[in-house]
């Protein structure tokens, strides 16, 4: 559930910096990605998560503990955007990303 | 648009604040009650033991009885509960009692717990309102409805959903409001759209009854197949001793994976004609329409049960989605938080009502003044109750008469004494010492529950009793939040009026009254 | 002074007129709507009362906001009472189903 759970706070945080609010802010390699793509990775994410999900708790409760994870993912996001912007578009993707290969590992990946 | 969300929000607002807060607690019922019985402290035993040690309880204390159900014990409620009922009257549904009996599942005699509602208090009130009758499921039912509406409307009415998806802002006055009201609504969007949904076709037999009655001439006939309930045939009239349940038991282990059943209901026990189901345990499938095998007296699988359509399929599984019993932890939790979440989005919608209709040079209206006094009643005094409600369970004497229903008039008190305070302190003391006082009771009880049981906090970690260390960690939680609400709100009411209105740095957004 | 009082009433009886129409009015419309739904679909009797349950209640949602919001009141209201009462008399018409 962890690597669902980041992976979906990773989709959420290239979308975050895809937005017009964020477009200058400081950001890690997320950065690099132009805004134009971020819709499209931020889907491939998110059915990333969902695979995760699925896999971990079998089909009707994986699908919907998904909607469940990205809900809470977005909120945490939110609230930690609106109080350390400028850390968090720069450390979050890279924390994230170290989560989800953990998280993955723990797997047997 | 943006008027009609406000207006459905604000003349159900209150109600909704409560059926949310009930219903976060009920995803807990089992622990709470629990907690609430800590003289229930049984050894577990496999769930076919729960049930012939239960018939033998029945048999002696209520061999009459028109059908007995029993609800078997599980990881989250290790005793067994059970019911006797007598028959319904003719045309209605059997209802499930309010009142059981709670028997240790190794020797099923009863145990002798307090009387108390328990965490089931919390299940009933979410839809029942503590109203006679089907009077509270109707305003539930109403309330659910407006929130449907206020929610699809509040999407209509965001333009600039997208836009402004990530945008918190803290220290702003209204417009944080506005902000927090959005983030707590769009964001776990779906989760409020599928609750508030299946929360109505949880009752949707109630609430829109005419669709059975233009294709039935009995409508129960439909609800029997809507709801998989077990049908107990007429009586026969001579007595005959009951079915052995072991293979009965075996035989549903053979169909459901090797699981036991999750309740047994045995109709008319101790005529010739009696009818043992088995229904499985609502724990493993996400549907609430439970698969039953029923059983004639001589152990033979009898009357096919309905097997359900798209429509009848769909319907169970909104309901299961909505109590979440099949959730394993894990998801549970997440359940909590965002129905938490659903809580937070009706109480910032019913502080924006009012915070967004302050003029900042002249005084507040008469009604104005009455909805914030309301809002802090309701959204803190409600709070107060409940803590009040678990520091009754504790203090009340245990042989007192009408034990539970004096629990229930503790929190009814408790509220009133808080929702008294806005009315009689001043506007800027009101929030605080609400707070104050929520943080105070919840912090009572773990005290109450250590000074009174021998499942304190220290004791239930020691011996790995998660339901009751989570219980009283969690009194403690909410106490800290209380408590953290307290002191944001003294400091808020201390500032003066102009220093809050520099804050403001974009113009107010107009809000339609 | 006259005219206040007079166009106050008016506004007040148009508001009250659009909470019946959409609260009243939505309720009946998407009952009746979804019931004759329920009663002509030709599925089996239990699915289709089922689907007829299941969708009433986005029905009324639907209803009730396209009630409080459309330019028109009185188009709208004719609209949801007329239809509300059309299937009544179909089902009347119809009987239960056989």
């Amino acid at each position: 559930m962890l690597e669902a759970a980041s992976l979906a706070f990773l989709a959420l945080h290239s979308c975050a910096r895809g937005s017009r609010h964020y477009k200058d802010s400081p950001a890690s390699f997320v950065g690099t990605i132009h805004r134009r793509y971020t819709p499209a990775i931020a889907a491939v994410l998110l059915v990333a998560s969902f695979a995760c999900t699925v896999s971990d708790y079998g089909g009707a409760q994986g699908a919907i503990a998904w909607f469940g994870i990205v809900s809470l993912a977005a909120i945490a996001l939110v609230v930690a955007l609106s109080w350390q912007p400028d850390a968090v578009m720069r450390y979050a993707g890279p924390a994230a990303t170290l989560v989800t290969f953990v998280g993955l590992a723990t797997l047997g990946w | 648009m943006a008027s009609i969300h406000g207006w459905f929000g604000l003349c159900t607002g209150w109600i909704l604040f409560v059926m949310f807060a009930t219903g976060t607690a009920a995803f807990f019922r089992y622990e709470i009650s629990q907690w609430m019985m800590p003289e229930a402290n049984v050894a577990p035993a496999s769930r076919l033991q729960a049930a012939e040690t239960a018939v033998r309880y029945l048999s002696r204390t209520a061999p009459h009885a028109d059908s007995w159900t029993i609800l078997l014990p599980d990881d989250r409620l290790p005793f067994t509960r059970v019911f006797a009922q007598a028959a319904p009257k003719p045309g209605q549904m059997r209802m499930m009692s309010h009142e059981d009996v709670v028997l240790d599942p190794v020797s099923g005699e009863a145990i002798p717990v307090r009387a108390t509602r328990g965490g089931d208090f919390f299940y009933w009130a979410h839809f029942e309102l503590q109203l006679p009758n089907l009077w509270g499921r109707w305003v539930a039912g109403l309330c659910a409805m407006a929130l449907l509406g206020a929610l699809v409307s509040g999407v209509i009415t965001h333009k600039r959903l997208f836009s402004d998806f990530f945008t918190l802002r803290w220290s702003k006055g209204q417009r944080s409001w506005l902000d927090a009201h959005i983030v707590t609504s769009v964001l776990a969007l779906p989760f409020h759209v599928v609750i508030t949904y299946s929360g109505l076709v949880t009752l949707m037999t109630l609430y829109m009854p005419f669709a059975m009655s233009a294709n039935y001439v009995q409508p129960t006939n439909f609800m029997e197949r809507l709801y998989a309930r077990a049908v107990i045939g007429p009586a026969s009239g001579r007595a005959a001793p009951l079915p052995p349940l072991a293979p009965l038991f075996a035989q549903a282990a053979a169909r459901w994976e090797g699981h036991a059943p999750g309740r047994v209901v045995i109709g008319r026990p101790g005529d010739e004609a009696a009818t043992v189901t088995l229904a499985r345990s609502d724990r493993e499938l996400v549907t609430a329409r439970i698969p039953l095998l029923r059983f004639t007296r001589d152990g033979r699988i009898t009357g096919t049960d309905y097997p359900p359509g798209a429509g009848t399929s769909s319907a169970g599984v909104l309901r299961g989605i909505h109590m979440g019993r099949f959730a394993n932890p894990v998801l549970r939790w997440m359940y909590i938080g965002l129905s938490i979440v659903g809580t937070a989005m009706v109480a910032t919608g019913m502080l924006l009502w009012v915070v967004a209709r302050r003029r900042p040079k002249s005084a507040p209206t008469r009604s104005q003044r009455l909805a914030e006094r309301v809002n802090v009643a309701v959204i803190g005094g409600f709070p107060s109750g409940v803590a009040a409600l678990f520091l009754a369970n504790r203090l009340l004497p245990i042989e007192m008469p009408s034990r539970a229903a004096a629990e229930l008039w503790m929190l009814a008190a408790a509220w009133a004494s808080a929702a008294a305070v806005p009315f009689t302190v001043p506007a800027k003391r009101a929030w605080p010492t609400v707070w104050a006082a929520a943080a105070f009771l919840y912090a009572a009880v773990p005290i109450a529950n250590a000074l009174t049981t021998d499942r304190g906090l220290v004791a239930s970690l020691a011996a790995g009793d998660w339901a009751f260390a989570g219980f009283d960690a969690t009194m403690i939680l909410i106490a800290a939040c209380a408590a953290t609400g307290a002191r944001l709100t003294a400091k808020i009411g201390a500032k003066p009026a102009p220093q809050r209105r520099a804050a403001r740095t974009r113009p107010e957004p107009a809000v339609d009254a | 002074m006259f005219d206040a009082i007079v166009s106050n009433r008016f506004r007040v009886a148009s508001i009250a007129a659009r909470i019946l129409t959409a609260c009243v009015g939505g309720y009946a419309a998407a009952a009746a709507l979804t019931t004759l739904l329920a009663r002509a679909l030709p599925i089996d009797r239990t699915e289709a009362t089922s689907w007829g349950l299941l969708l009433s209640f986005p029905a009324y949602a639907a209803l009730a906001l396209w009630a409080f919001a459309a330019a028109r009141p009185g188009r709208v209201a004719a609209i949801i009472w007329v239809s509300a009462a059309a299937s009544a008399v179909a089902l009347y018409l119809l009987g239960i189903r056989p």
